[in-house]
């Protein structure tokens, strides 16, 4: 009798949980934001949205916009496109929201700006990277990241004028951010002449790298180009050391969270990658304002890359819908106010001046390549190229058995 | 090329044991109470968290050993609570399709439940050697790799030597091959349900502090072990504890090898090529009983 | 010792046992008669608990079997060698005689153990091997040999004489007489061999569409007009 009621009770508990308060009036200005709250890369989602919250506090402390609060509406689509797909269509249809954020995996991305643009809706993507974004003439999509190709700008430069490899493998993320770095920098290495010795992949989620870090070890190239996320770009150093292969690891940066070097403490120095972290950028008086926000709010965090541009993601928009003017509740129409206010979207941020181009892409904000340098053990990032913003030399990886630190 | 050959040989075998001492379990429970568990991986990631706990108030081995006894009983008591809870109330009104959706269920409220209590973010297990390496030539590995492929063989071992050299090992293996005649033998077929889930997912939470002391820590982390056990485990022949200990090693080889020597970008369809392949000669698995016995 | 009171047990809406009453008394050998489909071997998993009755009550001695788990009537010494011998093919002989004796504690394990090794030398002989690579003879003569190791008071046979040659269907038959004999066992045996069973027992019933049809001493029976022409093939 005990179990019979506990599980009506039950029942009743997700009924009511799914069902939710009745529909009304809309009370605030709701804004969708996507991202994989769940899964593999729930961690640095979990970096993006801490990144929101903040500039949500900012907002909504002071009175909010138009004298309504803002409301953030999650949508999970744990970096799978048909969960993406299903998270965006409930953001649009079911909770109606003016603008959609956020957006983390390039190949969801890619899949719900689609969507975005088809129904109308002006949408910002944060963090996903693919050109494909942004270069399919969508009128209803803009990108507050730069693409690859920017992002890795500087560190090809810096590849073609001070490295100069002769040798170069590829070890990608089998996923659309992946496979569009790899195309750029395979490109990088013909422009310089440098021998693609192999080309190599790994799934979203894989633990074990021992097979293809034997298969590199073996194939002893000066560079190692390596796309991946925090856990498996942890993993992978780790397991390169386990196998005693010396490499110059190159990523694109997003690896770089406070978590990576937790786990991987001093065994990533000299991975390089191309980075925004705001915590390098600390004489700007913006960026600086932003991480001495972000540590009072999150006290002992350090703020990350994905931080800031969920960040400066939030505060485009909110720029946007003030632009834009008082919502009328004719939702079409907002949408499309809101979307012209964003072609015209001009303001300073932690990364620096964003404004978008025709095809709705940012080109103002340029990373800098960085690499891993050790200091007492500790792991820490530093811009290396160009001279001229290089807070640090280059340092050439060193064998495994020459390094002190454990 | 034949140091690489030997390395991938190497590599395939320490991934193997582990994955050998995730599926023995869960061929074990296959076998006793017909349940296939999709739930079985996240065991190990219960119990590679509370090795997490452990070793935060006691370092080095102590708190590493701690950790392999904390894990086994603390994920043990969770295998009991989910079979008296979840499965034993269906195995009498079940198809074997409301048995998998269950546990797929179960999959994702305990993935989902980790990542709300303890936070997506990755931890580390604190590695006993102080990521000792050796290098031995024709190969490189960690001390750590090692002593993890060592530790599951003793483990698994032991769980030899108990289904087959005590009484109650042995009326576990009977009930598996014919649950009518156990309980004519008066064995208490409750009582073993219970044990085969505890020792099932004991050991599973064992192979999870291992797992989580090779890689890293985080709620997702038993989505891809539990795939690898279920390949071992058709591999091997459903139900069967040499079949999973064999098959364990065949899928890591077989994947490294192939993974080196045919395509990396197949890697994890590998163990799935084979299955086709041996699925097509011996229909019950490369150690399974044949039909009729 | 053993007396089933008007039992009904069914298989979903079918009903296999329609109300059947019977009696076995402490040393007697009954048989249990019936075509395919008759109900005896449901009668038997009834007794043995892995059946239930839907109403009617089975006792054993003083105790009631009906509302006991399978494990506990074990444990009482109903023992049951089941239809189709069900040894655990992936245990060896030897492992398969221990779990035999899985519910006993007492010393004379040893010694039942040299005395079915002395009844079927070829068991001794394959102790070692898995009971799934025996024949089906070995499998029948394990069967009851397992079943002599869980020291049984009621032994229940199910059909042991079933697909098995003539040569080794005699000898089984002279074992199970054996061990009425000479160990004073009880014994309920359900058989399609109608002469060889009803000639050694003591009493016999006549199951039919899950009723008592026949009940009567044993040589009775194998002189009755109807026996004879329904399962004596006359």
């Amino acid at each position: 009798m005990l179990k019979r009621f506990l599980s009506l009770l039950l029942v009743g508990a997700m009924v009511v949980a799914v069902a939710g308060p009745a529909a009304a009036a809309p009370k605030t200005i709701k804004i969708g934001i996507l991202g994989p709250f769940t899964g593999s890369l729930a961690f640095n989602a979990g970096e993006m949205k801490k990144g929101m919250l903040l500039a949500l506090d900012e907002i909504n402390t002071g009175g909010g916009l138009f004298g309504k609060e803002i409301e953030l509406i999650f949508g999970d689509s744990e970096c799978k496109p048909d969960k993406g797909l299903s998270a965006v269509k409930k953001l649009l249809t079911r909770n109606k929201v003016l603008v959609v954020g956020g957006g983390y995996c390039s190949s969801v991305n890619i899949a719900t700006s689609d969507i975005c643009n088809m129904e109308k809706c002006p949408v910002v993507v944060a963090i996903a990277i693919s050109p494909t974004i942004t270069n399919r003439g969508l009128k209803y999509v803009f990108r507050t990241s730069p693409n690859s190709p920017m992002f890795l700008n500087g560190i090809n430069l810096w590849l073609e004028k001070v490295k100069k490899p002769k040798t170069v493998a590829f070890f990608m993320e089998n996923s659309d951010y992946g496979r569009d770095g790899e195309e750029i920098w395979s490109g990088i290495a013909k422009k310089i002449g440098a021998k693609e010795l192999a080309h190599l992949y790994f799934e979203i989620g894989d633990t074990d790298f021992t097979t293809q870090i034997s298969k590199l070890k073996n194939l002893k190239p000066d560079v190692t180009f390596n796309i991946a996320s925090t856990t498996e770009a942890s993993l992978i150093q780790k397991q390169a050391k386990e196998l005693n292969f010396l490499t110059q690891w190159i990523g694109v940066g997003g690896q770089f969270t406070e978590a990576y070097f937790k786990m991987s403490g001093s065994i990533c120095e000299y991975a390089m990658g191309s980075s925004l972290e705001p915590t390098l950028n600390m004489k700007d008086p913006e960026t600086a304002a932003f991480v001495n926000a972000y540590q009072k709010k999150y006290p002992g965090a350090r703020p990350g890359i994905f931080s800031s541009q969920g960040y400066d993601n939030l505060m485009v928009i909110f720029d946007a819908v003030k632009r834009a003017g008082k919502p009328t509740g004719n939702l079409s129409k907002d949408r499309n106010k809101i979307r012209d206010a964003l072609t015209t979207t001009d303001i300073k941020l932690t990364q620096g001046r964003v404004t978008f181009g025709k095809d709705g892409q940012v080109y103002t904000v340029f990373p800098s390549p960085v690499q891993v340098q050790l200091k007492d053990c500790k792991p820490g990032l530093h811009v290396i190229y160009p001279p001229e913003k290089a807070a640090a030399k280059y340092q050439n990886p060193k064998p495994w058995a020459q390094r002190k630190c454990k | 090329m034949e140091s690489l050959f030997v390395q991938q040989v190497v590599n395939g075998i320490i991934i193997g044991s582990i994955y050998s001492l995730i599926a023995i379990g869960l061929t074990m429970i296959f076998g006793v109470m017909k349940i296939c568990n999709f739930a079985h991986g996240d065991y190990s990631m219960v119990g590679a968290y509370a090795a997490v706990f452990v070793m935060a108030w006691l370092p080095g081995w102590f708190g590493w050993i701690g950790s392999i006894v904390a894990a086994a009983a603390a994920v043990g008591i969770l295998g009991v609570i989910t079979e008296r809870l979840v499965f034993r109330p269906l195995l009498t009104r079940r198809t074997d399709i409301d048995i998998i959706m269950v546990s797929i269920g179960l999959f994702i409220v305990l993935e989902n439940l980790s990542q709300l209590v303890f936070g997506a973010t990755p931890r580390m297990l604190q590695d006993p050697f102080g990521s000792a390496t050796v290098n031995l030539g024709l190969f490189s590995t960690s001390i750590l790799r090692l002593f993890c492929l060592a530790f599951s063989c003793i483990a698994m071992g032991f769980l030899h030597l108990f289904l087959n050299r005590t009484q109650t090992g042995i009326a576990i293996r009977a009930t598996s091959q014919n649950r009518n005649a156990a309980l004519l033998m008066g064995i208490d077929i409750s009582h073993v349900y219970t044990l085969t889930f505890a020792l099932g997912a004991g050991i599973a939470g064992i192979a999870g502090v291992l797992y989580g002391t090779l890689f890293a820590v985080f709620p997702t982390m038993g989505a891809l072990p539990t795939l690898k056990a279920f390949v071992v485990t058709i591999l091997g022949g459903m139900g069967n504890l040499r079949g999973a200990v064999f098959g364990g090693f065949i899928l890591g080889v077989a994947e490294t090898l192939g993974g080196s020597y045919i395509s990396m970008q197949y890697k994890n369809s590998i163990g799935f090529v084979i299955i086709i392949l041996v699925l097509l000669i011996r229909p019950n698995g490369l150690f399974g009983r044949r039909e009729g016995t | 010792m053993l007396s089933i009171e008007n039992i009904k047990v069914s298989y979903g809406k079918a009903m296999a046992i329609d109300g059947v009453s019977l009696k076995v008394e402490e040393g007697e050998l009954v048989t249990l008669l019936g075509s395919n489909g008759a109900g005896k071997s449901t009668l038997l998993k009834t007794i043995s608990g892995i059946l239930k009755p839907h109403t009617g009550t089975i006792r054993f001695d003083d105790q009631d079997l009906h509302t006991m788990p399978p494990h506990q009537i074990v444990r009482l010494g109903i023992i049951q060698v089941p239809e189709g011998r069900e040894v655990f093919p992936e245990l060896s002989v030897l492992e398969n005689l221990k779990m035999g004796a899985f519910t006993r504690k007492d010393s004379g394990v040893g010694k039942d153990l040299d005395f079915v090794f002395e009844l079927f030398p070829r068991l001794k002989e394959r102790r070692r091997q898995w009971a799934g690579t025996l024949s089906g003879g070995e499998a029948q003569m394990l069967a009851i040999a397992r079943g002599i190791l869980s020291a049984p008071k009621l032994f229940m046979l199910d059909e042991p004489s079933l697909g098995l040659a003539p040569v080794i269907r005699n000898d089984i038959f002279k074992v199970i007489r054996q061990i009425h004999q000479e160990r004073g066992i009880t014994i309920l045996l359900v058989e399609q061999n109608a002469k060889l069973a009803l000639g050694m027992s003591s009493r016999g019933y006549i199951l039919e569409n899950g009723k008592v049809g026949l009940e009567g001493k044993g040589a009775d029976l194998i002189n009755n007009e109807y026996v004879k022409k329904a399962y004596l093939g006359y």
